[in-house]
């Protein structure tokens, strides 16, 4: 055969290995085109009919496509990891649309679509990515995605002024992060970060502890996870935060929320499992992912107390929460990456539960501040009783998810503080225990004035909450108090899902 | 030193010349401009070191397209001569005390260590190569890339359309 050259590579795997990715790619030229020959009248029904289709049967696949390790011509891997963050992604995908149909997106679904599903199928590449080439290009997907689809309400200021900050905080960190991974490919030699034999990096991570090369290996890596911090909004690179999140359609808010900030945690535990696996930089790269987490985690909690609005509130409780997650990667262990995967599942109900709820106050009254929610214990008390239990799961109190998610998570930091007689690990835990008192502060606001407020303080009028709404509210919160008792099976998946990492 | 290291040295005072006019300069017009001399020299190391398709790319995509792009549309929307001289910078010595803080830190470092990826010493083409990896081992990066670029050029066409009320 002519074609069967020794540089081609065997691409039959693709649509068993990746096959939620392959239809979400395909939708968007479907879409396309089914939007120049519906007509103007069915226009936005039939690109929501496609759109919507292609997620739910991309998730469908996702849960059954295989998760063993097989690498698509090196560029890719069909591991466990990716296979979390790929439902991740699908799933926040799923209800973000749901959310923003219901809400603020009424014309231009096509491109809402295609924007949105661009950035699910960047999600899933920047999670199931093995090359730093590849890596890039699915992160710049899922960057420029998030820009647009922050930019979308047109008839906004301030979601024009989102979408331009974002696009200015990524270009800054985009370009730390590309200047980072050429460093690491040119001390590696190689843009693989993983080969069946193991990990690339290693040789180089261990070359470098004892050379005098570590300073520069560590510059490289703490620029490469500079751009990553970005992803996830770590300090020092949280600021754009707040103001996007404010700005943007609330389902959009939601989905940078999740899908973005777990992409960003799927390469951060790829990235680090491969410069930590040898070597003695590991110590200095725990220290520096434990401070890190640490600083965001303080300053995600301390900026929500004074917060009063409630986009805004959820913004400062993930910057915290991409603190806590960090603590999980800087034990840099399998049990960390467990703990890591568990809480992302759980992080993905309560936080999309809170914002599509959010997105239902902010329809029916045009607020977004914390006063909008007064008295909603009585006028809706099937919605605050959801919403309460949300924001009990995020502070990370029993009988919710959120309890088991964080005990794992600092359970492998005094776990490590005590094998490592590291006092740093040690004090770091309860500092983040002590950040578990703070954020009760700000979340417990909204339980104030949903439930104990005068009552002659609460706006008559019905609230509506039904319907699809009810639906989806219920979907996303009954995990939450089911996995709060329940957790055994979810773990067992974390732990499954994240096998081999470190 | 041999006639390629003087080269080099050349281009790259080329480009850091280039680069400190295009940031320092007040007038946006001459910043354009100079951005003209930081590119070619770019693409003058690249052809030193060896990348010829690098070098080309260099000057066809970022000179012909992207700077052209970027003089068009500081020419076409007017107010060119004092577009950049009316923003006053703030905290100039910090910004100047910590960009050179990077940089002898950066150079301190890069200095003592040994890259693994050298220079196409032999000078032989590069463009097949490139070509059967971008076909080959990077074909589905290559083609992630059309779905890229074409989601963001609908949902660029989406924010700068005006919408019909």
């Amino acid at each position: 055969m002519l074609l069967a050259q020794s540089w081609i590579p065997d691409l039959s795997a693709i649509f068993t290995q990746f096959a939620a990715e392959a239809v979400l790619c395909l939708a968007i030229p479907v879409i396309i085109l089914a939007d120049v020959f519906a007509g103007p009248a069915r226009r936005e029904k039939v690109a929501g009919l496609i759109g919507m289709g292609a997620l739910v049967l991309a998730f469908v696949l996702a849960l059954i496509q295989p998760a063993d390790g097989v690498m698509l011509t090196k560029l890719l891997r069909a591991d466990g990891l990716a296979k979390a963050f790929r439902l991740i992604a699908i799933a926040t995908g799923v209800i973000a649309a749901v959310g923003a149909m219901r809400g603020e997106i009424t014309k231009a679904r096509t491109e809402f679509y295609v924007c949105l599903l661009g950035a699910v199928v960047g999600a899933c590449l920047t999670a199931a990515a093995n090359d730093l080439a590849m890596l890039y290009l699915a992160i710049e997907t899922l960057s420029i995605a998030g820009y647009l689809l922050a930019g979308f309400r047109k008839d906004n200021a301030k979601s024009a002024e989102a979408a331009m900050k974002y696009v200015i905080f990524g270009a800054i960190a985009s370009a730390i992060m590309l200047y980072g991974m050429t460093l690491v490919y040119g001390f590696a030699g190689t843009s693989t970060i993983a080969t069946p034999e193991g990990m690339t990096y290693a040789s180089i991570a261990s070359e470098a502890a004892t050379a005098a090369m570590s300073p520069a290996f560590l510059i490289a890596v703490v620029l490469v996870f500079a751009g990553l911090a970005y992803k996830i909004a770590a300090a020092p690179f949280q600021f754009w935060c707040p103001d996007v999140y404010e700005g943007a359609p609330t389902s959009v808010a939601a989905f940078l929320a999740v899908a973005s900030k777990g992409a960003g945690f799927a390469v951060i535990l790829r990235f680090f499992s491969a410069v930590t696996s040898g070597g003695d930089m590991t110590e200095t790269l725990q220290a520096v992912l434990l401070i890190v987490a640490l600083v965001t985690m303080t300053i995600g909690n301390l900026a929500a107390l004074r917060q009063n609005n409630a986009k805004r509130l959820l913004a400062y409780s993930a910057i915290a929460h991409a603190g806590y997650l960090l603590v999980g990667v800087a034990v840099t262990n399998q049990a960390g990456a467990t703990a890591v995967v568990f809480y992302m599942m759980v992080y993905l109900f309560m936080t999309l539960g809170a914002f599509y709820m959010v997105g239902i106050v902010e329809r029916q009254t045009g607020r977004t501040d914390i006063d909008a929610y007064t008295g909603l214990g009585f006028r809706a008390p099937m919605f605050a009783a959801c919403l309460a239990i949300c924001l009990i799961s995020l502070t990370g109190l029993p009988p919710t998810a959120g309890f088991p998610g964080k005990f794992f998570l600092f359970q492998q930091v005094f776990a490590h503080a005590g094998e490592q007689q590291s006092s740093l690990f040690f004090w770091g835990g309860v500092i983040g225990l002590l950040n578990g008192v703070i954020s009760l502060g700000y979340y417990t606001r909204f339980l104030k004035v949903m439930y104990l407020c005068d009552r002659d303080q609460i706006p008559t009028g019905s609230f509506a909450f039904g319907g699809i709404d009810r639906g989806m509210v219920l979907m996303l919160t009954a995990p939450v108090l089911v996995l709060g008792i329940a957790f055994q099976g979810l773990r067992e998946l974390a732990d499954t899902l994240a096998k081999g990492i470190f | 030193m041999g006639i390629d290291a003087i080269v080099w040295w050349l281009f790259a005072a080329v480009s850091v010349v280039g680069s400190l006019f295009a940031v320092l300069s007040p007038s946006i017009v001459r910043a354009v401009f100079s951005l003209l001399l930081a590119f070619g020299g770019v693409a003058g190391i690249y052809a030193v070191a060896g990348a010829d398709f690098l070098a080309i790319l260099q000057i066809v995509v970022y000179v012909g397209g992207v700077l052209v792009l970027i003089a068009f549309g500081i020419l076409l929307t007017g107010r060119t001569a004092q577009a950049l001289g009316e923003h006053e910078v703030k905290n100039r010595p910090l910004g100047i005390l910590i960009a050179a803080g990077i940089f002898i830190g950066l150079l301190g470092a890069l200095m003592k260590s040994s890259f693994k990826i050298g220079g196409n010493a032999t000078n032989e083409p590069t463009t097949e190569a490139i070509g059967k990896l971008l076909l080959g081992d990077y074909i589905v990066a290559f083609e992630f890339a059309s779905v890229f670029l074409l989601m963001a050029l609908i949902g660029a066409a989406y924010l700068v359309r005006r919408e019909e009320a």
